[in-house]
């Protein structure tokens, strides 16, 4: 049936899965321990620094990254694009904003497309966004819509050059998947100490494909990797399911040099609870290692 | 006339949907001469000024999306397919919407359509027979429609003069006036309600409107009113105490505990707990709210629709179950999704199954095939554009010729339901002073869906298939999307929450929902038709009142809230107009100031006042059924049959489409393991974000059992749902809450006594298990009917119980899967209910073999109650390693799925079990296997057969990978693992 309706390729790599006697599947691995809180001695200050918890109109991820940036120490706010562009918000008074997934506009225009586009063309946000990506201790997120919106943002965001655009998956197919990513050695502040870590994470998405312009873009990019699909030994995942979307070298997050501004096409929002994982090994305790890195991004702030 | 632009876009289509759609072409017109086609997407700007030069670059750059081009298609297309001039589509005001906020003010609308560029054999012009084959492909014409070129696009920005009201003439020409508008208009009116309006309006002393009659015909549909299910009963000459609905609510009476709402509202509530809901205050401030929360229940079907036109049939089956939900008390929010079919054989090009027969339909409805592979995919995008989770479902197949006749499922059951939360502040809707507003929330009304509530009931066939094709909807998630977040800042305002009450516009439209929410407030209305917001300038009265256009809800708001109520609107730039007020007097009119006239001016009573009244007097039919024949089957053949039997395979696709995690309180999904597996059959929730409080929902049924014995296939309907249940940690069986969901071909011979017995056997079974049914909906039109030459055809469903079983849980993280522990020394043990039963009928091995049989499983409420006991047990005590329910395929089956998900080697031992190898593995009867230490085994076995299960240790993990079924020592079945499990996913 999935031969029939979505690309055959993508159906027949997943059926040949079956007989593969190497594939180990989920397995994941830790190089921290997601019960130690790096953010526990921010937080004993009292301090809680404010993060808008940014949507557009068809968002729909925003409650569970307002939790969890909540848990690491932040005070989150919903934060309507309308709040922006009606002066009832400024991002000036944020110290990160995170763009979260959801099919913004109904993705009518490509997929965070619209939702870029009307911040890049209206001088007023265009100008408030660059100004709040220029400013030396910002941050943000995007993930999944918001990444795919946030790549389009990358003329605006300091060391975003080399960022790839997000369209179609490889499979033609919106892909729901718990799937296991490699957290490279990158500059993002979100994944201090996480190096090397091989963790199973909720993937839903039809336009995550990373498309570079050419192999010399794609070079560029390699630096910026912050998050790639590992198949069960841990290699890049050039096969479906392993890499639901077809990217190349697996490539599913970046960051910028400085490591502020990260994106993200899986969604660690939403499984930042042992108890929200379809699979985790036995014993993982009630944070599950998704957690490190909104508390990262706590202790980055200091 | 505004300047119009057309501009062309990058390609439409990937080259694997092209080859795909030229397969199609072939397949319908094997003398095609098309050997190659192309698509790109064309935009058609409408100018309300000429647009300056910085301003076209900006709209040059939005209209540069999606993937880059390495095929643009060059010179003039073969033809366009546009959306059907007169209405905006849904495409259209969205990316209008995003050309505003980037300051192109110049652009009045953006249309998009697509060229479609056919190249022929030797360059030939595109005929007309191709071009006619072709259209049909892709152009959906309830939405779109054909032009030769873009030049004639001016066509999509033309004003159309509203069509007039229309009047029926009753006072001159009497009843048959009457007669005539019901076929004219599809309104399905019974003769009693036909003599019912010839009086009323005879005392109201003038002819009534279209308008009227619709709304009329809609507010006492079936589909609305359930007339059979509140009908009274004579069943071989015995008058029956009760009505369906009365033995229903017979549960509930047995068992109100848990329960918070049944039967009154959009969904029903049961009791949830005290926990930290997390939301956004007021200002915007997120944070946990300590708030007493109740979970919602729900579950509809969206039959008709989906066999029509599957795609959107499913999405707005999902759309409108979803608004349900969020139109529950005054504002709640919908959490997680579950959905399911049953649809005659799929007849899968290229792989013919032994079971099946050759396809016979009639031509007006989707094949099983399309209905599998576009209704999921509709019902899937829906659920993940508006961001709900889907976290379970049931898919099954059926179709056999029994008695002579053929039984299946050629009208499909499209199902689907959810939970949600509720605060138990707002639980309960307020009634509705004089001048009370009333507002319609969400998007326009559009000419789609016009008498849904009538088409839907009535058998695939009675209608005209123009009028089967009117009443299918399409969905625009988007934004139901942003009504669901107007409502949430609603209700997340606690005790200040604005809204009064609230509904959602399901079938009928809003003349069926206005009227429903103004007479539940004890009050009448008063309507402005032209406030009503409408996508398309033609439509008259009639169409604007009655339209089933979806993602619309209506409420109430005090009039000193409207200001607050406006605010959250705006800032969610989601549409909303005050459409009319409520009036002390109980009457509804509508105004049309457009016309100067009233379209309604009446009594409520005269719409709602007509109490259905309905007496079915039926006979049962006795049935003689041959008895299955199992001579010839072998037990390896039967096993890859049974494993690639739709009801027991492997269901990937219809789970990766959809989203399992948005709303981060999903806890448990089919998939299962670290190959993600999709054999788990609950689907568990959390409540918040710090305990681990949750929700489980599970399905049952066994439609083809209906043929054999309707009481029992009723009973294994809820077995299955709380053994599938029984894998969460369930508090108790008496918080257990069911959805019934019943369909049946009524007036099919026999078939209505055989629901009577159905309904009876399943209110004594739930009445005496401890469970009740606050929740269900009936469809009683199962039967597709059609003509061919002088040839009468049809195709009849069994009587179809359709059971969701929801049940608070203690602690999500509690919860089994078929998933097995790797560790050495352990054992599966099967409990079975029925011991020593082995009754074959309707199990997916008589199915596989083009079978009945004519005795089949069946359950006493002592026995599965003590099925779930033992299950609680073990986990009480920390021994449940991992569980799994039989069902569909029978132990077989939940052995290898168990295998599968645990890429593990099985060992089966038949030593000390009785009966044919093939009757152990393959019965259906009501059980389970669970993984315990070996050490807890024997305990196991013994506790269970105390409690009357019958109970054995039947298998353990092997070091080999194969499945292997031993007896004796004689291998009786030895298959690799993996082979098993690919035919089981092929």
């Amino acid at each position: 049936m999935q031969r029939l309706r979505d690309e055959p390729l993508a159906a027949d790599q997943e059926h040949a899965r079956i007989g593969d006697a190497a594939d180990r599947g989920l397995s994941p691995v830790l190089t921290f321990d997601p019960a130690e809180d790096v953010a526990a001695p921010f937080v004993a200050t009292g301090a809680r620094p404010r993060v808008a918890v940014l949507r557009e109109q068809g968002v729909n991820g925003q409650v569970e990254m307002a939790a969890a940036f909540d848990r690491a120490g932040f005070e989150a706010f919903d934060v309507h694009m309308t709040d922006l562009a009606s002066g009832r918000r400024s991002l000036a008074d944020f110290a990160g904003i995170v763009a979260c997934g959801g099919f913004s506009y109904g993705d009518v225009l490509g997929a965070g497309e619209g939702w870029a586009k009307s911040i890049l063309f209206d001088a007023k946000l265009a100008d408030a966004f660059a100004a709040f990506f220029a400013r030396r201790d910002s941050f943000a997120l995007g993930v999944c819509n918001g990444c795919q919106m946030m790549s389009q943002l990358k003329d605006l965001i300091p060391g975003a050059e080399a960022w790839p655009r997000f369209v179609r998956n490889r499979s033609e197919q919106f892909e729901a998947r718990l799937v296991q990513v490699e957290i490279p050695r990158s500059p993002s502040l979100f994944f201090r100490g996480m190096e090397g870590s091989r963790l199973p994470v909720a993937t839903a998405h039809g336009e995550g494909y990373a498309e570079f312009r050419d192999a010399a873009h794609l070079a560029a990019a390699r630096a910026l990797v912050s998050m790639r699909y590992v198949d069960g030994a841990g290699r890049p995942a050039a096969t479906y399911p392993h890499n639901p979307n077809g990217s190349p070298e697996g490539i599913t997050g970046l960051t910028t040099a400085d490591g502020r501004f990260t994106i993200l096409m899986p969604h660690p929002e939403r499984v930042w609870r042992t108890a929200q994982l379809s699979w985790a090994p036995p014993g993982w305790g009630e944070a599950s290692p998704w957690l490190r890195m909104f508390r990262n991004a706590r202790a980055a702030l200091g | 006339m505004a300047d119009i632009l057309a501009l062309p876009g990058r390609s439409a289509a990937s080259s694997f949907r092209l080859a795909k759609l030229l397969d199609s072409l072939r397949a319908a017109r094997p003398a095609t001469d098309v050997v190659a086609l192309a698509a790109t997407w064309r935009h058609y700007v409408e100018l309300e000024s000429p647009l300056a030069p910085e301003a076209r670059t900006v709209l040059d750059r939005l209209l540069t999306y999606g993937p880059a081009d390495d095929r643009p298609a060059a010179g003039a297309p073969s033809f366009v397919v546009v959306p059907r001039p007169g209405t905006i589509s849904p495409w259209s005001s969205k990316a209008t919407d995003i050309a505003r906020n980037c300051g192109l003010d110049a652009v009045r609308r953006i249309e998009r359509g697509i060229d479609w560029h056919a190249t022929t054999r030797g360059g030939k012009p595109l005929s007309h027979a191709d071009r006619e084959a072709l259209v049909s492909l892709v152009c959906d014409r309830m939405t779109e429609a054909v032009l030769d070129g873009p030049s004639d696009a001016h066509v999509l920005f033309a004003h159309v003069e509203p069509r007039p009201l229309a009047s029926v003439p009753l006072l001159a020409e009497g009843r048959r006036a009457l007669e005539r508008a019901n076929a004219e208009l599809g309104l399905a009116l019974a003769d009693d309600e036909i003599d019912y309006l010839d009086a009323s309006f005879r005392a109201l002393g003038r002819d009534p409107t279209d308008v009227e009659l619709m709304m009329f015909a809609q507010a006492n549909s079936e589909h609305c009113r359930h007339k059979i299910f509140n009908a009274s009963w004579i069943v071989d000459g015995v008058p029956q105490p009760k009505s369906l609905f009365g033995m229903i609510r017979d549960t509930h009476a047995a068992h109100p505990q848990g329960t918070v709402i049944a039967y009154s509202d959009n969904a029903a509530v049961m009791e949830g707990a005290r926990i930290a809901r997390f939301h956004p205050d007021g200002d915007g401030r997120y944070g946990a709210h300590d708030a007493l929360t109740h979970t919602l229940m729900k579950v509809e079907t969206h039959n008709h629709p989906t066999a029509i036109a599957p795609f959107p049939g499913a999405a707005t089956g999902s759309g409108g179950e979803i608004r349900d939900e969020g139109a529950t008390g005054i504002g709640a929010k919908p959490k997680a999704g579950l959905v399911g079919y049953t649809v005659s054989h799929l007849r899968v090009p290229g792989h013919a199954e032994p079971w099946e027969a050759p396809l016979d339909k009639p031509g007006r409805i989707a094949t099983p095939l399309a209905i599998m592979l576009e209704g999921p995919i509709g019902a899937a995008s829906f659920n993940n554009e508006f961001g709900r989770p889907n976290l379970g479902g049931y898919f099954r197949t059926f179709e056999q010729s029994v008695g002579g006749e053929v039984r299946g499922y050629h009208k499909p059951i499209m199902i689907a339901g959810g939970v949600g939360n509720i605060d138990a502040r707002h639980t309960g809707k307020h009634p509705l002073a004089d001048g009370t507003l009333i507002v319609q929330l969400g998007g326009p009304g559009l000419l789609i869906g016009l008498g849904g509530g009538a088409a839907s009931s009535m058998a695939t066939g009675a209608n005209t298939a123009d009028l089967d094709f009117d009443s299918v909807q399409r969905g625009n998630a988007e934004i139901e999307r942003r009504a669901q977040e107007v409502i949430d800042r609603c209700w997340q305002l606690g005790d200040a929450n604005p809204i009064l009450s609230i509904h959602d516009v399901g079938a009928g439209g809003l003349s069926n929902a206005l009227p429903e929410l103004v007479h539940g407030g004890g009050a009448g209305g008063t309507f402005d038709l032209r406030a009503v917001p409408s996508g398309e300038s033609g439509m008259s009265p009639r169409e604007i009142w009655c339209n089933e256009a979806q993602e619309r809800y209506v409420l109430a708001i005090a009039p000193d809230d409207l200001a607050r109520f406006d605010a959250i609107c705006r800032r969610e730039r989601c549409p909303y107009a005050v459409v009319g007020r409520a009036r002390g007097d109980g009457r509804l009119v509508v105004e049309d100031p457009r016309f100067s006239n009233r379209p309604v001016d009446v009594p409520l009573d005269v719409i709602l006042g007509k109490p259905p009244k309905m007496t079915r007097d039926v006979r049962r039919v006795a049935r003689r059924l041959p008895a299955f024949d199992l001579s010839g089957i072998t037990l390896t053949d039967a096993a890859r049959r049974v494993l690639r039997f739709p009801a027991v395979a492997d269901k990937t696709f219809l789970i990766t489409i959809g989203d399992r995690t948005v709303g981060g309180l999903c806890s448990r999904d089919p998939m299962v393991g670290p190959w993600q597996v999709p054999v788990a059959d609950v689907a568990v929730t959390l409540m918040d974000f710090s305990g681990h409080a949750g929700e489980a929902m599970a399905m049952g049924e066994r439609t083809p059992l209906a043929l054999i014995d309707g009481p029992a296939s009723g009973r294994m309907a809820v077995a299955e749902a709380i053994t599938n249940l029984a894998a969460a940690d369930i508090v108790s069986l008496d918080r257990v809450k069911l959805s019934a969901n019943w369909m049946a071909p009524a007036g099919h011979p026999g078939e209505d006594a055989v629901l009577v017995d159905t309904v009876r056997a399943v209110s004594e079974f739930c009445i005496a298990l401890g469970v009740s049914i606050p929740v269900g909906k009936d469809s009683m039109s199962m039967r597709t009917a059609w003509r061919e030459g002088d040839a009468h055809k049809s195709v009849t469903a069994p009587v179809s119980l359709i059971v969701t079983a929801f049940a608070p849980v203690g602690d999500a993280r509690r919860t089994s899967t078929p998933l097995l522990a790797g560790a050495p020394g352990s054992a599966l043990v099967w409990m079975q209910a029925t011991p020593g039963r082995r009754r074959l009928g309707a199990s997916a091995l008589a199915q596989v073999h083009g079978q009945l049989g004519d005795e089949g499983p069946d359950v006493a409420p002592r026995a599965l109650a003590a099925l779930v006991g033992i299950v609680r047990g073990l986990r009480e005590r920390g021994a449940l390693l991992a569980y799994h329910d039989v069902a569909d395929g029978g132990l077989f089956a939940t052995l290898a799925e168990m295998a599968f998900a645990s890429r593990a080697g099985l060992d089966v031992r038949l030593d000390e079990v009785t009966g044919d190898p093939l009757a152990v593995l393959f019965a259906e009867e009501v059980g389970a296997v669970v993984q315990v230490s070996a050490s807890d085994a024997a305990r196991t076995v013994s506790e269970a057969r105390t409690a009357g299960l019958e109970a054995h240790e039947i298998a353990a993990l092997a070091a080999h990978d194969r499945i292997r079924v031993l007896r004796h020592g004689t291998a009786l079945l030895d298959e690799a693992r993996d082979d098993l499990h690919r035919e089981w996913s092929a």
